[in-house]
């Protein structure tokens, strides 16, 4: 269980705590605050701004106590984490308001309008107040799986984005080489930046057998797959797994699985 | 990784479409809005490319031949040489 699911969880995850999608959340100042900054500054804007704010944990001297102010802000702010399939389908349940949105790391990274970000809750309307003539896609409940369905599908992992800890407004289904939240934990190794899921891949080694080109490796994002030839089947590097559990789809003998993370002693409080 | 220096110089990212950012493999370019809080005022962004996460260059040269600028240096971080166009690219 990490931290946030001990505070804010009642015995749950704590995005899957229905008291957490709760209008009443609203009504705390800073989250407004945070709602408004992040939307009113454009999302580009402030992935720009955190950008050049973790890149000042490479400073000698200083970048250490940049590090443990950003790891500790971070969660009052805007932030994600990675949620397996089920977990996104599930926690979906508990929102409202659905609508797609152009994905912005995939805009201002890759020069793409993909309409890949599903949000929920006040997004909705700061979208219409704010940016009244971007692109926006309203969505049933029905259609809002689909879309988390189809994400996982093509490849993409699932990350659950919190305005303020622990109010959930958006599922993002992206990849490495847009997703600027990863970007910024690998380059500047910024936990906060997206902590890891609740869960870790588990290889069964019976199971696992002579793939020539395995398909779970080209659809791992975090690079935790790695194929050893003489042995033929994968190895796990489980230090590098966020849990997103992509590689489960794509195994066609069943081999891949998710533990829970705190299952594993090695893992246990690596967010 | 981190084993390329990118440097951008200030080009018309406009003019150009972007062409760095989807030539990139890696996502090592970002676009930066120029004026901050054009949301909230409802303005055109206006965007810079920025070498941003240049942690991630693997020095194949891909957008040194999208940029029609000339705006893009790389340089190896271990010889200090710099990268040029991909041979089947010039």
């Amino acid at each position: 269980m990490c931290e946030f699911c001990a505070k804010h969880g009642q015995g749950n995850r704590w995005y899957l705590n229905p008291d957490n999608f709760s209008d009443q959340m609203m009504e705390d100042p800073q989250r407004r605050k945070t709602l408004e900054k992040v939307g009113g500054w454009g999302i580009e804007y402030y992935i720009d701004f955190t950008s050049r704010m973790t890149q000042l944990v490479n400073l000698p001297v200083i970048g250490k106590a940049v590090k443990a102010i950003i790891n500790r802000m971070a969660p009052n702010e805007h932030g994600g984490q990675v949620v397996s399939l089920e977990d996104s389908l599930q926690l979906l349940e508990y929102a409202k308001d659905f609508v797609l949105l152009p994905c912005e790391c995939r805009r201002i990274v890759g020069n793409r309008e993909d309409l890949v970000c599903l949000n929920f809750g006040p997004v909705k309307e700061m979208q219409q107040r704010l940016l009244p003539e971007g692109r926006m896609e309203e969505l049933s409940l029905q259609e809002a799986r689909q879309v988390v369905l189809s994400s996982d599908e093509r490849g993409h992992f699932h990350q659950v984005l919190y305005a303020k800890m622990p109010f959930p407004v958006c599922i993002c289904n992206c990849d490495a080489r847009y997703c600027t939240s990863l970007k910024q934990r690998w380059a500047n190794n910024v936990e906060a930046a997206i902590f890891k899921g609740h869960e870790v891949c588990a290889v069964d080694a019976e199971l696992c057998r002579f793939c020539e080109e395995p398909l779970c490796i080209s659809r791992c994002s975090f690079g935790a797959l790695h194929y050893e030839r003489d042995a033929g089947r994968v190895h796990l590097h489980a230090g590098r797994c966020f849990g997103c559990g992509l590689c489960r789809t794509a195994c066609p003998r069943g081999a891949l699985s998710l533990a829970a993370r705190d299952s594993l002693p090695a893992m246990v409080g690596t967010w | 990784m981190n084993e390329y220096k990118v440097r951008v110089a200030d080009c018309d990212a406009e003019a150009c479409g972007r062409r760095c950012q989807e030539a990139c493999p890696q996502g090592v370019f970002l676009a930066v809005p120029r004026e901050k809080n054009h949301a909230r005022h409802g303005a055109d962004p206006h965007y810079r490319i920025a070498a941003r996460f240049a942690y991630f260059c693997d020095g194949c040269g891909e957008c040194l031949s999208a940029c029609g600028q000339d705006a893009i240096r790389i340089t190896s971080r271990r010889s200090g040489e710099s990268i040029g166009i991909p041979a089947t690219q010039a």
